[in-house]
């Protein structure tokens, strides 16, 4: 077959190509009909694009974010500033040793590229006690700070004169008062508080206590009932499970399940019924095991109790969860 | 049609004499429009067609080297192809039949041998469109997609074979 016509398109190449004529026939019907768009009117957007006022402006940025890092702390470096008042700070990045003391009228600003933002409110007394890759830690002996930290879990620590928190990844409220005692609420994330005995994993939305002896309560969420939250924090004095049992709600599971450590035997049994009725306990934990309890004896229980209180996972190191 | 090479009406295109880049979209519209006419129903081909020269306009600074303008205008037509049909899949329920189906109007006849060419490779099928769809010659197609004028030739005569043998007895 000749397909001369095919490649040419020409008219010279006789019948041969007749199918080819009848295809081109038929299928012209399809060839475009749009009208050419009006590409001044595209253009005149494209004009307006201000090129070199752009290039301008990004230079300009490019220098002020640089001026602003070169004025950040380094990394591990802590820097003070006053944000209320008047105390006297140095002009230099703080030192192991160095101590803030803020009167009635001043609030002080902390911050570490590593770290991220400690303000202290006034009448407080913060040191720095320890700056190393991977741990910076400060003692709170009095008043208030509020935390809001980037750093990876476990590497700020603060330090009061009965306690040790642990900053999990999170934001929070530590406020210790002169003998000692004091409490911590979280507000985003976990606190590790221990006593270095015991340990509280502090969930946001949750409180916990810390006595003058050095003892620290369970977390406690601050909108369970009032009752049940001084029933649930002084349970190591009162034992009063009555009214913690009866107030509590299954978001309470998760105070609950850290009562059983100052449970007695007959105490522990009544948590696991109530804790079952909230959050039915896993296979491996059993009933007359928790007369007996030890940390691994309701350990399976939290990852459910967890859930149901709507904490999600707890993104920590691995470890920390040890002690419980 | 302009007698300036491609590289010349790219270069005055970018700056910004618009008459350059209405010769580039007299000469390549068929191109495009085959392209998406390959792929897109014959109603979307003319719109889509339009959207790509328009689209092609905005980002022609982006083109560093202007003698690559004919296989860079061909794969924004290819892209703007899929994305028409993704956009149609997610928006309305998946219609297998989409790219084929023929228009009220159409003549059956037509519309048939145009699935036939929609249905080939796509290196016959462009080609192909181009000569029996916007009645373009071999070495015109040849000089527009940036092939060599031998590819082209068997594009077209293996593509005419596969047409004529699915055609068949219903060849027109």
């Amino acid at each position: 077959m000749n397909d001369e016509y095919l490649w040419d398109a020409s008219g010279e190449h006789g019948s041969g190509d007749a199918d080819i004529r009848q295809l081109e026939a038929l299928l012209s019907r399809y060839r475009s009909t749009a009208p050419m768009p009006d590409f001044r009117r595209v253009s005149v957007i494209r004009r307006r694009r201000r090129w070199p006022l752009a290039v301008a402006a990004a230079a300009i940025i490019a220098v002020v974010i640089g001026w602003a890092l070169l004025l950040r702390p380094r990394p591990g470096e802590w820097r003070a500033t006053a944000i209320a008042g008047a105390t006297s700070l140095p002009d230099r990045p703080l030192r192991v040793g160095d101590v803030l003391r803020t009167d009635s009228r001043s609030r002080v600003r902390l911050e570490s590229r590593s770290v991220g933002i400690i303000d202290v409110d006034g009448t407080s007394t913060v040191r720095l006690i320890e700056s190393r890759k991977g741990r910076q830690r400060l003692a709170l002996d009095v008043g208030v700070i509020h935390a809001r930290t980037t750093s990876p879990p476990g590497v700020f620590v603060v330090d009061t004169p009965q306690a040790r928190a642990i900053d999990l990844g999170c934001e929070y409220v530590l406020a210790i008062a002169s003998g000692g005692s004091g409490e911590l609420r979280v507000t985003s994330g976990w606190v590790d508080l221990s006593d270095g005995l015991w340990q509280s994993l502090v969930p946001q939305g949750a409180s916990a206590s810390i006595s003058a002896e050095g003892q620290i309560s369970v977390p406690v969420f601050d909108d369970a009932d009032p009752r049940f939250r001084v029933a649930a924090r002084e349970f190591k004095h009162a034992h009063d499970l009555t009214t913690i049992l009866s107030l509590a709600r299954k978001r309470d599971a998760f105070t609950l399940l850290n009562l059983f450590r100052l449970a007695t035997p007959d105490e522990a049994t009544r948590l696991f019924d109530r804790l079952n009725e909230l959050v039915p306990a896993p296979p491996p934990v059993r009933r007359e095991a928790v007369r007996n309890w030890q940390p691994s004896t309701t350990e399976p229980w939290w990852r459910p109790v967890i859930a149901a209180s709507g904490l999600g996972e707890i993104r920590k190191k691995k470890g920390m969860l040890d002690g419980l | 049609m302009s007698a300036r090479t491609d590289t010349e009406l790219v270069l005055a295109a970018q700056a910004g004499d618009v008459a350059s880049f209405e010769d580039l979209y007299v000469k390549y519209a068929p191109v495009v429009h085959s392209i998406l006419l390959g792929r897109l129903p014959a109603a979307d081909a003319d719109d889509v067609t339009q959207n790509v020269f328009i689209a092609a306009l905005t980002k022609l600074d982006s083109l560093r080297d202007p003698a690559a303008f004919a296989g860079w205008i061909a794969r924004m037509a290819r892209n703007a192809a899929e994305d028409h049909r993704r956009k149609w899949s997610e928006t309305i329920a998946v219609d297998e039949q989409y790219a084929t189906r023929p228009t009220q109007g159409d003549d059956a006849e037509a519309s048939h041998a145009l699935d036939v060419i929609r249905a080939l490779p796509e290196a016959y099928r462009e080609t192909l469109m181009l000569r029996l769809v916007e009645g373009m010659s071999g070495p015109e197609i040849a000089a527009r997609t940036g092939l060599t004028p031998g590819s082209v030739r068997v594009n077209l005569h293996r593509g005419m074979q596969l047409l004529r043998e699915a055609l068949g007895g219903s060849a027109p």
